[in-house]
């Protein structure tokens, strides 16, 4: 069955190609590139980081659109054409053609939205002048408060205020990392204010890394961090950081974290290591909590991280295509179309259905039909990578399997529902 | 028993609306056998029943009462269906494909193999006449060109049984006469052919037993030349008669001669004459 499956997906493949589909993954990587040049933000990675979301969101919508129209339209058009005739009694079980019409959907999805990816991943090269690093991000397991004494206490609601005389602060300790490896980076963020009420832009810090041996060693600014740079004018003995009041929203590891280097040595040789932050201004308060510190690993270029990214967002499309299927296999193509297009809206609007019940100002029916709905239509939405891609957080094989793993139950269902109802199709 | 390829049994099919009641009786208790290596046409006129015959023994609809098997199984079984030729009323194919692609995309739902694939489609496609077009799309082509290939692709997986549903329908006098000498070559290889046409002198020419269906049920059934003999006439042929001949056979035959006349040919068969005639002044 599976050689038949594959060369019913080939032939969907080869049947979009000749409808000239390909003008529709063309006119999203034009549209990226008309986009490129004028994009424009506040700072000056702003713009980048717009692109990189803008591609993957293009990626993203190119996909769902062909996973809408183009399984809906050929299922219904073999049905209708009669083409079934032709090649149903053909030693092929139906569920092998919706298989085969499924796969091909998915992999039609796939390659636009990887072109799309391209098209993106070279806008945002040339907007970056270069092609930008990703991270992945080790969160720390112990997380303490330091008073000016030098004495550790645990915060065990994961958050702090720095604030009161100066020279009080935190220390995060990591473990499992690879003692061996380079280009480890400290990455640190917090919310400033101001002691006295004023307004107040950054606040001076000192990060240092605490060996073993009570050894202190100061951590230096990467040059390229736009984040944590001394301020004109401003001077301040024994800060290497100054923290801009960033909240837990504004992620960009390239841009809203201050990015430290880690020399050599730092970690122990069991993968062990802390980090202090000091504070040193006390006209400054600093909030800082558990996930305000985390060490950057470099995870390779940003082409193949938005490669992984439409391969999880692909779950969406999947899911849309066999919805597709199902409803091709008993209707026709309108109502094929409106089914798909219907679930991929409603699936990327969950949130809304959650926050329109948390309110709890709606109708008891009305509640009960969006309860409902939140448990039994799949959250499209959580499949998207374009805020991590913007964030130059890597995206790894588990955000991959973590998509589609989301989405399996769903993808079960409907292709076993599309399954019975094909099968029991009159020609 | 072995020898039938085959067998139905008190066949009915009630289609049914979407919500399963019942809308129309399209075949009513059906008793058929063909035997391996037979030609068995199928007739009757429309809403007779004749395709749905068809479907029931391709299994693409399942029957409402009674049994059909093919090959000596159910006939939904995919083993059966590796063994089966189908061509469809009309012909149902892709309009993107050339007609290698088809052949090959028909080849690979079979499991047949790269090389075999080839090498039965270069086979057929000359067979029918197609082998100059075989790089055109097929939405370039015209009926006939297209019903030639679809009876290519029935052939692809080496059949045992043939179903051919108005194989003919489409086809000029030269092309319906060569589907017919496919279809004679076919029992000579020991092929079954199940044939449905309302060509009747198709049936006629290459059928060895044939059924009439007339609104879902079996009105006749029986060989060919059993079915259309009539026992009350003679035919008497003379090569180049004299007058004097053909006065003895006059005066023998009596009150009992109905006419005396020159052989007529058929109208198909001088047609066929013609045409292979200018092709060969056309080749000089």
């Amino acid at each position: 069955m599976i050689a038949g499956t594959l060369a019913v997906a080939a032939l969907s493949w080869r049947e979009a190609w000749r409808g000239r589909l390909w003008l529709v993954p063309v006119a999203g990587a034009l549209l990226i590139a008309v986009l490129a040049p004028s994009v424009s933000a506040a700072d000056p990675g702003g713009a980048v980081r717009l692109l990189a979301a803008a591609s993957s969101a293009a990626a993203g919508f190119c996909g769902i659109l062909m996973a809408a129209l183009v399984p809906a339209a050929q299922l219904t058009r073999d049905l209708e054409s009669r083409i079934a005739l032709t090649a149903f009694p053909k030693p092929l079980p139906r569920v092998g053609w919706l298989l085969g019409r499924w796969a091909g959907a998915v992999l039609l999805a796939g390659a636009a939205g990887l072109f799309i990816a391209a098209a993106g991943s070279l806008a945002v090269a040339w907007r970056a002048g270069g092609v930008p690093e990703m991270r992945t991000t080790k969160a720390s397991g112990e997380f303490e408060r330091v008073t000016g004494l030098g004495e550790a206490v645990a915060v065990p609601q994961g958050a702090t205020r720095l604030a009161g005389p100066a020279g009080d602060g935190v220390r995060w300790s990591f473990s499992g990392l690879d003692p061996a490896a380079r280009g480890y980076e400290l990455l640190v963020q917090g919310r400033v204010g101001s002691a006295g009420g004023g307004i107040v832009e950054s606040a001076p810090v000192r990060v240092v890394a605490l060996g073993s041996d009570g050894a202190v060693v100061p951590l230096s600014l990467d040059p390229a961090s736009p984040y944590g740079r001394q301020p004109p004018d401003s001077a301040m003995p024994g800060a290497n950081c100054w923290l801009a009041d960033r909240n837990a929203d504004r992620r960009s590891l390239a841009a809203d974290w201050a990015r430290l280097v880690l020399p050599e040595g730092t970690i122990t040789a069991d993968g062990r290591l802390v980090i202090q932050l000091t504070r040193l201004d006390p006209a400054t308060t600093v909030q800082i909590q558990t996930g305000s510190c985390v060490v950057a690993v470099p995870a390779g270029s940003q082409p193949m991280h938005a490669a992984r990214a439409v391969l999880a967002e692909l779950a969406a499309p999947a899911v849309i295509a066999a919805a597709a299927l199902l409803v091709a296999s008993i209707a026709t193509l309108p109502v094929a179309l409106l089914a798909a297009l219907t679930l991929a809206f409603a699936g990327h609007a969950l949130w809304a259905v959650q926050e329109t019940l948390t309110w709890g100002d709606s109708g008891r029916a009305l509640s009960r039909l969006l309860g409902l709905m939140l448990q039994g239509l799949p959250d499209l939405a959580a499949t998207g990578q374009g805020i991590r891609l913007a964030a130059s957080e890597a995206v790894g094989w588990s955000q991959v399997g973590h998509a589609w793993l989301g989405v399996a139950p769903h993808l079960v269902v409907l292709l076993a529902l599309g399954w019975w109802a094909l099968s029991r199709r009159q020609l | 028993m072995s020898d039938e390829v085959v067998r139905t049994t008190g066949l009915a099919k009630v289609y049914a609306d979407f919500w399963g009641r019942p809308r129309v009786s399209a075949l009513e208790g059906l008793d058929l056998t063909i035997a391996k290596g037979e030609v068995f046409g199928l007739l009757g006129p429309n809403g007779s029943g004749k395709t749905t015959t068809i479907k029931l023994l391709l299994g693409l609809i399942r029957p409402s009462r009674g049994d059909a098997f093919v090959l000596g199984r159910d006939p939904g079984d995919l083993a059966v269906r590796a063994r089966v030729g189908y061509l469809p009323e009309e012909t149902y194919l892709w309009k993107f494909l050339t007609a290698d692609e088809t052949m090959t995309f028909i080849g690979r739902l079979f499991g047949l193999p790269a090389a075999e694939i080839a090498k039965r489609s270069d086979r057929l496609l000359n067979q029918v006449g197609l082998g100059h077009a075989r790089g055109r799309r097929l939405g370039e082509y015209s009926k006939g060109m297209a019903r030639r290939l679809g009876l290519a692709q029935a052939l692809i997986n080496d059949p045992e049984l043939v179903i051919l549903d108005e194989p003919t329908s489409g086809l000029d006098p030269v092309g319906s006469a060569e589907v017919k000498d496919l279809i004679i070559a076919l029992k000579q290889s020991g092929k079954t052919v199940l044939l449905s046409s309302h060509l009747l002198a198709d049936v006629e020419d290459v059928c060895d037993r044939i059924a009439i269906l007339h609104r879902g049920r079996l009105a006749e059934q029986g060989r060919v030349h059993d079915l259309l003999a009539d026992d009350q006439r003679l035919m008497v042929e003379l090569q180049s008669p004299d007058a004097a001949t053909i006065a003895a056979v006059k005066a023998a035959a009596g009150a009992s001669l109905i006419g005396v006349a020159p052989p007529r040919e058929r109208l198909e068969q001088r047609f066929r004459r013609i045409v292979a005639k200018n092709n060969g002044d056309g080749a000089r």
